[in-house]
């Protein structure tokens, strides 16, 4: 068992630098090649001045495709890692900060990909994986005493609840982050007009498709959470920190998503809402350390 | 995707009360008041969590003169509070008529779509696709509608002025599901109100360790605590907290069970749930006549002694004898502040004190003895016996009628946003008219700034030139400037 | 999770998959080639980064002797100073208790083992209660009071006991059949049928242990 944890952190460690490298990869193919250029003119009073410009050009494919074989070594390094940690603690590791932000590592990792095969679009990695890398950075820096398998405190000992209450919230989170990066990636498309860059109609589709994913799953963790509350305190909302926040956040794209279905808000508008909103969810994803209340055992 | 029209009412003068009913009506169906509800709905929440957090502290320190503000904020519990309640209410109520109103819209959507649409809706839509046939109009119209048929998708044709115009739409139910979806909104809210008028909740429900007592609520129950046990891991850990009891009803055992955190014990509609536990005493006091006026177990903790104030304490009024009885057990970790322990107990023993209680008190002054585990001793005219340490647990018991409705509006919840999510409406138009060669025939699909709906619909159209034998021409218009302003979502004339 | 109607391939991805295909057999190659590097690499940064430390804390930390292992023997001395070994009681069914007079549940289950106890010692069962964390006065003045006629053992500071026995619980109860072999450990305080239950199998069960967990 001792020796699974360990190889369950050392394939972390691998996932890590595959991600890594694939978000340098990714952001090299979204940016594209900057070109310098310097062009010396002689005056007609003899001086030469030189000028110098720089223009952005499309990257070639091959480190695009580059970045999503790296980004899929990543996905299937973590996934090995979430397995053998699965196998060693005899459940799925999602019950404190390092167990949980490594399953939203490889739950945004594969979403990620997912929507990169259905919609042909690879730009959106240079978002994507970057936050996936910020969200590896937390777990190294994270005290390595969580990276130990823990035994579960007796309110946590319920299986089936657990596991899909807390596997829905990463999920949510996870579509969340991909909806948030098409709705930056559609701000800086519909700005600047970059050529390569998808169309923003697409981006906007994407994003909202990814809340149609991400909105349904919310909703079950709040109802999950709910029937987990009834079973263990008696009642189904208890306006703990926690809850209130998801139900902000829940709120906040069920705006988003009445504006858009009832009053055909596009576009720039909508995109706004989707930063709100994402920002709803990094505040709950976090909010453990400012709350105290009844979710306060995520072992920050 | 109707558009509910905002436009001035009708030019006919009306009465007063009318147009009061009808302003307040057109208020709750306005899906702009409703976004702004929940909008202020979302604030209030946010206001109400960040309450619960360090945030309003951080800002009372880096902006001193903010502090009375933040001192309101820590003061005003949001979520019990008249504004939340009210924009609830608000929305519930919006959430029906807004409904209400969109039903004959969707419902004239689904049953009765209009057919007929211009030839200037199929040049500007922003993907369309044309077939070219040597059949005559109504015949390349009928093919059209089987091949649509064929791919699940439901058509109505009309003829008008030579020309066939098609529609063609699949999944148009789904339209329908926003209905649950909202109902269960307003089911949740209405078991949250059904399960506070009609249902009782007891947090602190404490019982020692073989004693008795009763529930109330109107229940008739009583409960006896058979054993609690707290079991631990090696590593010191805590595994299970579990309370064994019975369950009483007017002398008779009517149940046994018991409950650890995550598994309640259920008892007709009484719900008990273990909550935590903690340190007891069980006493026998008799006044000089030889009479029992307590035999139980007293639970230490929520009163503190003036004479060590960090150890389990506890008081009881004991009103027959005319004197209030305050316990002190020894200090559960001594290191702590010892110039507080004016008592300095060894562990096993108990300090007890009575003071007056009363006019006509039997005792002027306190009087108080230190007693080991097991002794008796007289205090004034009560002998008092310390029969043993015990331990006691704290349950938490509910009845909550509203749990049902909860539980059928989830369902409907998620149901709903299913459907509405996974099987969109997909509407395809159509027209066929006559030409020299025979005819030609233009679809294109209601999807504007719809990239999902368009690429659907290009398949759509290739599966259909395969089934007619045709080949399909796709035209893409570039998509208008987006994100400037909102457009408004109007059907076709 | 998928739509049931999912997206058309659009231009772009049929694109992507066929430039895919044409370049397969070189893309496997540098595939294995890349996975074998950040394998190699994960090495380095695993191994400086705490891989070594890690997977001996938590459900892995080893701490009691198991049920079924021969009892670890330690020396140490009752309230009075003589010293007492475990293995001297070889041949008897022991009870093993580490408590404190300093613990509330310890307190509270105190009158129940002790008549436990004197239901247990007419049938040969010997009790040891070895106090921790607290002077032999004070456990020899809190036993003596409450009637204990077990043998009240003292390790204020867990020198003698603790490499074998680290206690985190109060109190914990360790059953030794006449072999020396543990038969169970309950990590919970007892009432008198439970402890005289747990008691009892040491004297009715043939000894050989039930499981080597």
């Amino acid at each position: 068992m001792e020796s699974l944890v360990r190889l369950s952190f050392y394939f972390f460690a691998a996932a890590t630098i595959a991600l890594v490298t694939s978000a340098a990869c990714y952001l090299v193919y979204a940016v594209g090649r900057i070109r310098l250029r310097h062009t010396a003119l002689t005056t007609s009073a003899g001086t030469t001045v030189v000028s110098h410009g720089a223009s952005l050009e499309p990257a070639s494919l091959g480190i695009g495709r580059f970045a999503t074989l790296l980004a899929w070594f990543g996905v299937a390094f973590q996934g090995i890692s979430i397995l053998l940690r699965t196998i060693a603690a005899g459940r799925l590791p999602l019950s404190n900060m390092y167990e949980f932000s490594s399953t939203f590592i490889l739950l945004a990792g594969l979403v990620y990909l997912v929507f990169e095969r259905w919609y042909g679009v690879r730009q959106l990695g240079a978002i994507v994986l970057p936050l996936i890398v910020a969200m590896a950075t937390y777990v190294w820096l994270l005290p390595s005493d969580l990276r130990e398998v823990d035994a579960l405190i007796p309110a946590l000992q319920n299986r089936p609840l657990m596991t899909i209450h807390v596997s829905m919230a990463i999920l949510a989170y996870a579509t969340f982050a991909v909806a948030f990066a098409a709705a930056v990636l559609f701000l800086i498309a519909n700005r600047w007009r970059v050529t390569w860059l998808p169309g923003p109609d697409l981006l906007d589709d994407l994003a909202f498709r990814a809340v149609t994913i991400g909105f349904p799953a919310l909703s079950l963790v709040l109802i999950l959470g709910s029937v987990w509350a009834y079973r263990a305190w008696g009642t189904y909302w208890q306006w703990d920190p926690k809850e209130t926040s998801a139900l902000f956040t829940w709120l906040i794209y069920g705006v988003y998503l009445h504006t858009r279905s009832l009053r055909g808000w596009r576009g720039n508008r909508s995109a706004a809402i989707l930063l709100v909103a994402f920002a709803a969810v990094v505040f709950t994803y976090f909010g453990n350390y400012i709350f105290g209340g009844l979710h306060a055992y995520g072992g920050v | 995707m109707t558009h509910v029209s905002l436009d001035r009412p009708a030019v006919n003068p009306r009465a007063l009360p009318e147009l009061v009913v009808d302003r307040i009506w057109r208020f709750f169906c306005s899906v702009r008041a409703a976004i702004a509800e929940i909008a202020i709905l979302a604030l209030l929440v946010l206001a109400g969590t960040l309450r619960g957090s360090s945030v309003p502290r951080t800002i009372a320190d880096t902006l001193p003169f903010a502090t009375p503000l933040v001192e309101r904020w820590y003061a005003w519990d949001v979520f019990r509070s008249l504004p939340f309640a009210s924009i609830l209410t608000v929305l519930a109520v919006a959430i029906a008529i807004c409904t209400i109103n969109r039903a004959p819209g969707i419902w004239q959507a689904i049953a009765h779509p209009t057919v007929v649409t211009t030839h200037g809706f199929l040049r500007n839509a922003e993907t369309s696709a044309t077939f070219a046939s040597a059949l005559s109009a109504p015949e390349l119209a009928s093919q059209l509608q089987d091949a649509l048929r064929a791919g699940r998708y439901r058509t109505i044709g009309e003829e008008r002025s030579g020309e066939v115009h098609l529609y063609a739409d699949r999944w148009r139910y789904s339209r329908l599901a926003t209905f649950p979806f909202h109902l269960a909104l307003i089911m949740i809210l209405a078991g949250g109100i059904v399960g506070a008028a009609w249902g009782f909740r007891d947090n602190d429900f404490i019982i020692p360790e073989g004693s008795v007592r009763e529930l109330g609520h109107g229940t008739g129950l009583t409960v006896r605590l058979d054993d609690f046990s707290e079991v631990y891991r090696e590593d010191g850990t805590p595994l299970v907290y579990r309370s064994d009891v019975t369950i009483m009803k007017n002398g008779d055992t009517v149940n046994t069970g018991s409950m650890t955190v995550n598994n309640p014990l259920t008892f007709g509609d009484v719900v008990f749930y273990q909550s935590g536990f903690g340190q007891a005493v069980a006493l026998k006091i008799e006044d000089s006549a030889g009479e029992v006026l307590f035999d139980d177990a007293l639970p230490l903790g929520p009163f503190q002694s003036k004479l060590n104030p960090d150890a389990p304490a506890a008081r009881m009024d004991l009103v027959p004898a005319g004197v209030a009885m305050s316990i002190v057990a020894p200090d559960e970790n001594p290191a702590n502040a010892p110039e507080l322990d004016t008592l300095r107990l060894r562990p096993g023993d108990m300090f007890f004190m009575i003071r007056p209680l009363g006019a006509d008190s039997p005792i002027a002054a306190p009087i108080g003895a230190t007693v080991s585990q097991g002794e008796s001793i007289e205090l004034g005219d009560l002998s008092l016996t310390f029969v043993r340490e015990r331990r006691f647990s704290v349950l938490q018991v509910a009845r909550n009628p509203g749990i049902p409705l909860f539980i059928a509006a989830s369902v409907l919840l998620v149901g709903g946003l299913a459907v509405t999510f996974y099987f969109p409406h997909r509407r395809i138009r159509a027209i066929v008219s006559p030409t020299p060669g025979g005819s030609e025939a233009q679809l294109a699909p209601v999807a504007r700034r719809d990239w999902s709906a368009k690429r659907v619909f290009e398949q759509v159209a290739g599966d259909v030139g395969r089934r007619i034998g045709l080949e399909s021409h796709l035209r893409m218009n570039e998509p208008s400037p987006i994100g400037e302003a909102s457009y408004r979502v109007v059907a076709p004339p | 999770m998928a739509a049931s109607e999912p997206v058309a391939a659009g231009a772009p991805s049929v694109a992507l998959r066929a430039e895919d295909a044409s370049r397969r057999k070189g893309s496997a190659v540098l595939g294995l080639v890349v996975a074998a590097a950040i394998v190699i690499a994960a090495l380095a940064l695993g191994g400086t980064l705490g891989w070594e430390s890690i997977g001996t804390g938590g459900i892995n930390q080893k701490l009691l002797p198991k049920v079924g292992d021969v009892a670890p023997d330690f020396e140490t001395e009752d309230v009075y100073g003589n010293p007492v070994r475990l293995s001297q009681f070889r041949g008897q069914p022991v009870w093993l208790m580490f408590w404190g007079s300093w613990c509330p549940p310890c307190r509270a289950e105190f009158p129940d083992i002790q008549e436990a106890y004197r239901q247990l010692e007419p049938q040969g069962v010997r009790m040891l209660g070895v106090s921790l964390r607290e002077n032999p006065a004070a456990a020899a003045a809190y036993a003596a009071r409450n009637g204990a006629t077990f043998l009240v053992l003292s390790d204020p500071d867990e020198r003698d006991t603790g490499p074998a026995y680290p206690i985190f619980n109060f109190p914990t109860h360790v059953f030794i059949d006449r072999d020396g072999v543990i038969r169970s450990i309950v990590l919970e305080d007892m009432d008198t049928a439970q402890a005289v239950a747990e008691a009892s199998r040491l004297l009715t069960t043939p000894s050989e242990p039930e499981s080597s967990g």
